[in-house]
């Protein structure tokens, strides 16, 4: 469960990072590119949990659907 | 002593700070108690108690034991007792006034204890240097009211969400707690348009 809970904070934080301040661990990537501030705001934090969500449901029902198949 | 204070004080930590909006504290009561509007009302009652007569008692804590024996260090231990025999004292009440909304809430009554905006705001009276002001109980106490009260609200607002997305057409996958995560951001977006208002 502690693992799980890092993966899930790694991604989440690598996501709001990369759109909220256009940085990776410090580094910026793309020169130029104005990032959104939103994202590493209170907003973003949900915004970036629930696409995540949305995107392991589909995932689940996906898995599930082929096993139903099979 | 300002009236003024303590206006601004309630202000800000309902709209301005709010806890679970612009703070993100205490989202497991708030994203698991949200289904109902009753039960939401109950929690938000008891929370708004249990965050008032935490920064009384951990306040009178921190200023008259802590500080004069200079072992502020184990304030963390010593307001997590404090909050917890709270919780139990409001847990054993509900228990005996209200049986429905005791099972209705389950889990998350006894959790109170941990709930982060519980002890965020004994943290954080702290933090704002009131243990050295001349009013400094009366604006901990101000202040741990308006965390409940805006804690409250948002829940408040949340249920009344809910309760309409229950009955509204969404794709699948997003029903339940995706949807729910993605009005609490739009929700917070609003909040944040409180962000930088002078109050006087």
């Amino acid at each position: 469960m502690g693992l799980g809970f890092t993966l899930n904070l790694s991604v989440l934080s690598i996501i709001r990072e990369i759109t909220g301040a256009n940085k990776l661990l410090g580094y910026q990537l793309i020169p130029g590119m104005k990032p959104a501030l939103l994202m590493i705001l209170a907003p973003g934090a949900f915004f970036t949990l629930g696409l995540l969500l949305w995107g392991m449901n589909v995932i689940k029902a996906r898995t599930a659907r082929f096993k139903q198949t099979e | 002593m300002d009236i003024k204070i303590l206006f601004t004080i309630l202000i800000s930590t309902i709209f301005i700070n709010n806890y679970v909006f612009s703070r993100i504290l205490g989202l497991c009561p708030y994203l698991g108690v949200s289904k109902k509007l009753d039960s939401a009302i109950g929690m938000g009652l008891a929370v708004i108690f249990v965050m008032t007569m935490a920064s009384f008692f951990t306040f009178i804590m921190y200023k008259y034991v802590l500080v004069p024996y200079h072992i502020e260090y184990l304030s963390i231990i010593a307001f997590i007792i404090v909050i917890a025999a709270l919780v139990q004292f409001v847990e054993m009440v509900i228990e005996k006034v209200s049986t429905p909304l005791y099972q209705a809430l389950g889990i998350f009554l006894p959790l109170i204890t941990t709930n982060c905006a519980v002890l965020g705001v004994a943290v954080l009276n702290i933090d704002s240097g009131f243990a050295s002001q001349d009013f400094g109980l009366l604006y901990s106490v101000v202040q741990g009211f308006g965390g409940g009260a805006g804690f409250t609200i948002a829940l408040i607002l949340m249920a009344g969400i809910r309760e309409r997305l229950e009955i509204a057409m969404i794709p699948e996958n997003l029903k339940g707690l995706p949807i729910t995560f993605i009005t609490a951001g739009l929700m917070a977006i609003s909040f944040l348009g409180f962000s930088g208002m002078k109050i006087f």
